[in-house]
């Protein structure tokens, strides 16, 4: 099957097909986020209390450990949708493990940038090379070279092979990550959700819980989006490809015959 | 800077990476899907 390339600006669309990456379901969902989004700002930023030691601090919590959680979910689907791809070539796959590596990339920043503003106030620093930061550091550095095989000039199966490969490897970072506060010593605290008896309780830990699931049902939004970009380059990259090879076998064509005239 | 300046320039960082971020991808996704014909970008 071919696709059509059409010029840019011409946008020569018939009126049930979108010109944006945007549907109803995005939409839809695109409005719940954005309501989920604005009370957790509510509830972070004023419904819940200070912390005792912390104060105001607290309430980067709100907004740290949910872009943490992100990170994980982005980097596992980009580790599953790598083995997919390397199990069944499946080009959905491939185009999922690269459309979350980016938000991934992106929600790691925010996890040390974030981290990085709570620190100062907290152990009066900014960074300290615990095995905490350090490990987060490394996991966004893999990625960001993920992102970079991604963009190699090969042939599309090659590049999507190499990254898969990276992309899996890269993903053995993210249990270290968030077992380094356990296996080693480390000015990061520990987990505050992942035991029975948390160390917050009452609203502050329901505003953690709700603002991780804020957070999950963005990425999601953001996943539909990114993945639609992806496949639509794709197309554009596949188009521009066909395109190519008819013009040389035209050219090839057009000197062949030249040739057999000349002959003649 | 105060504890609060702390949380209002992680919210405010946070904010403004996300919504970037989301302004460049549908930008893109506007651009390329004029490149597209119809029945390529029918989407559920």
């Amino acid at each position: 099957m071919t696709t059509t390339l059409r010029p840019p600006g011409n946008l020569g669309q018939s009126p049930s097909a979108p010109s944006t990456t945007g549907s109803r379901g995005t939409r839809m969902l695109g409005a719940v986020v954005l309501a989920g989004l604005a009370l957790l700002a509510w509830l972070a930023l004023i419904a819940t209390p200070e912390e005792q030691n912390m104060g105001d601090a607290v309430r980067i919590i709100y907004i740290h450990v949910p872009a943490a959680m992100v990170a994980y979910i982005s980097f596992g689907v980009t580790a599953l949708g790598s083995a997919m791809f390397l199990w069944r070539r499946s080009r959905f796959w491939d185009l999922a493990a690269a459309a979350s590596a980016e938000i991934g990339v992106l929600f790691t920043a925010l996890t040390l940038l974030t981290g990085s503003l709570w620190g100062r106030p907290t152990w009066g620093v900014y960074w300290v090379w615990d095995a905490r930061l350090t490990s987060t550091l490394l996991l966004l550095l893999l990625f960001l070279g993920y992102l970079a095989v991604r963009r190699l000039d090969a042939e599309p199966n090659v590049r999507s092979k190499r990254a898969a490969i990276v992309g899996l490897v890269a993903f053995v970072d993210v249990p270290l990550v968030h077992y380094s506060v356990d296996w080693w010593r480390s000015l990061h605290q520990p987990a505050s959700l992942s035991k029975l008896d948390p160390d917050l309780d009452g609203l502050m830990l329901f505003t953690l819980v709700y603002g991780i699931a804020a957070f999950a049902a963005l990425y999601a939004w953001m996943l539909m989006h990114r993945f639609r970009l992806e496949y639509l380059r794709e197309q554009v990259g596949d188009a521009g490809m066909a395109q190519a090879l008819s013009e040389r076998r035209a050219e090839a064509y057009g000197a062949t015959s030249t040739q057999e005239q000349t002959r003649s | 800077m105060t504890n609060f300046g702390f949380v209002a320039a992680s919210y405010l960082v946070t904010v403004g990476a996300v919504v970037g971020y989301v302004v460049h991808i549908l930008r893109a996704g506007r651009r390329v899907s004029q490149q597209v014909a119809p029945e390529q970008r029918r989407w559920m």
